[in-house]
């Protein structure tokens, strides 16, 4: 009997549930190592660098994994040595990315496939790595960070968009095919969010950016990486047990409409 | 009648299925036409049938791909028309699609698609304006579950097609997503030693409209994408499938 079985009976709650987060030791993936350590599950998480690493785990009391999302073999290690920690997996939230800022043009062989590697191909490794685990566990739940930019591209991150585009449908096929073992996917779309993406091969930071000069959605404010997170933790809990292969905006709306910014321009 | 007559097109994976029916008709249409492909014995019968040149390439390989753009270039002394028509197939979930496999389908469904824009996209811009017209598929718009990795990259191109179509709009660079359903003969291409995995059409759904699409059906469309009356088409995501994706039909309503 796994945990995700047990806390099936628990409306609401993701007490217990093991999981796995990458790249949590910035941003998004930070705020959510935080929110479900908070919601009670049991937590490892990847990332690179060893500092910041520390940092979150000494903070959350989750565990910390050392892996760079680029390379196969290290997340193979990552997958088994969260098994080992947790004692099983019940669910897996692929956060890690990069972003590169530049046209399609302008982007190098090696800029579009270092995000190939980490925004497409590393779900699709640590998903088949641990759907085994999940089905083991008798059924569990994965969850995708994409981005507004999957669902409708943005000029200035190209290559970016096309990784997250295509990272959406990955989620749907394996919510196609994990569905029949009880395990759901699905796929969050965040917009503009601050702490936003740290990891960049050209551009901008976006860590303590000045967002002034940033267009406003339509809730006229940046979001959040907690809002990100509470929308990952009702994904993973039992609340959301009839969705599946859904791809959800988080964006305030931005992505509602043509120039969605300018009702607050 | 030649529709297209002085069009210099460059047609990636010319030498089979949809390529190959896209190189016909552009030629038929009065275009010069280069096409790539990975058998020098399909690129010579497609080569004598239609009067195209064939330019021997992978697309799987970046230094191919630079090659055949420079000799695309040289041999029609410009380039108006890209498609990037190359692709290849894997049958199967995403669990039984192995690292290896993956990277391929990647490297020549969607990396190859990438760098022959990147390629293209200044000769096009020189020439005048002109446009790349990317063979997609139905599963770009939505993924089919048993070609699933397909799907995936599939996905990525048409993206790459409307982030293409934003930077080409100003310089009347234009890119259009064509995404066929089941065509017959479809993608003869599978990952290098996944041969098992390749498209099977035994089981396809006729779809409503009694026949499979042909090589002939998406060239039409192609054909138009890359000619002048297509001017103000640019980022546009075609469906070209008899209606096979336009909703779900239920048994009772067919009518059958």
């Amino acid at each position: 009997m796994g945990t995700f079985a047990r806390i099936a009976a628990m409306p609401g709650s993701i007490d217990g549930l093991r999981t796995l987060v990458t790249g949590g030791t910035s941003g998004i993936g930070a705020a959510l190592v935080d929110r479900l350590v908070a919601d009670g599950a049991h937590v490892a998480f990847t990332g690179r660098d060893q500092g910041r690493g520390d940092d979150v785990g000494g903070r959350t009391g989750a565990a910390f994994i050392q892996a760079d999302a680029t390379d196969e073999h290290l997340i193979v290690r990552s997958v088994d040595d969260a098994a080992a920690i947790l004692g099983g997996l019940d669910a897996l939230v692929c956060s890690a990315g990069v972003i590169s800022f530049e046209s399609i043009r302008d982007t190098t062989l090696q800029d579009w496939e270092t995000q190939l590697d980490v925004n497409l191909t590393a779900p699709y490794l640590y998903s088949v790595r641990c759907l085994p685990l999940l089905r083991e566990a008798g059924g569990g739940s994965i969850v995708h960070i994409s981005s507004d930019a999957g669902v409708w591209g943005e000029q200035e991150i190209g290559a970016y968009s096309v990784t997250k585009a295509a990272l959406i449908t990955l989620a749907q096929m394996l919510a196609i095919e994990a569905g029949p073992s009880g395990i759901r996917v699905n796929v969050v779309c965040p917009g503009d969010i601050l702490p936003g993406m740290s990891t960049t091969t050209r551009g901008r930071d976006e860590t303590g950016a000045d967002t002034s000069g940033w267009r406003r959605p339509p809730l006229g404010r940046i979001g959040e990486a907690s809002d990100v997170a509470g929308v990952v933790s009702f994904l993973l809990g039992p609340d959301s047990s009839f969705v599946n292969g859904a791809a959800i905006l988080v964006d305030g709306g931005m992505r509602a409409s043509y120039r969605a910014w300018e009702v607050n321009a | 009648m030649t529709p297209l007559g002085g069009l210099r097109a460059l047609v990636t994976g010319g030498t089979s299925g949809i390529g190959r029916g896209i190189v016909e008709r552009l030629r038929a249409d009065g275009a010069d036409v280069v096409f790539t492909g990975r058998s020098q014995e399909r690129g010579a019968e497609v080569e004598s049938a239609t009067g195209a040149a064939f330019c021997h390439a992978d697309a799987a390989q970046p230094p191919d791909v630079e090659r055949s753009v420079a000799w695309s270039l040289e041999r029609l002394g410009g380039i108006d028309a890209l498609v990037n028509n190359a692709g290849m197939i894997f049958q199967g979930g995403i669990e039984s699609t192995t690292p290896a496999a993956w990277r391929e389908l990647l490297a020549v469904n969607l990396t190859a698609a990438f760098l022959y824009s990147k390629a293209c996209f200044v000769p096009i811009q020189e020439g005048g304006g002109g446009s790349i017209v990317h063979i997609a598929s139905d599963t770009a718009i939505r993924g089919i579950a048993s070609i699933a990795a397909y799907s995936v990259t599939k996905a990525g191109m048409r993206m790459l097609s409307d982030m293409l179509a934003l930077e080409g709009a100003p310089v009347n660079v234009r890119s259009n997503a064509v995404c066929p359903g089941d065509v017959v003969p479809g993608v003869q291409a599978t990952p290098v030693g996944f041969g098992d995995h390749a498209e099977d059409p035994t089981n396809w759904t006729l779809p409503p409209a009694g026949r499979f699409g042909t090589a002939a059906d998406v060239a039409s469309l192609v054909a138009w994408l890359v000619s002048d009356e297509a001017r103000h088409m640019n980022g546009a995501t075609i469906r070209i499938d008899a209606g096979m994706g336009a909703g779900i039909v239920t048994p009772s309503s067919t009518g059958s």
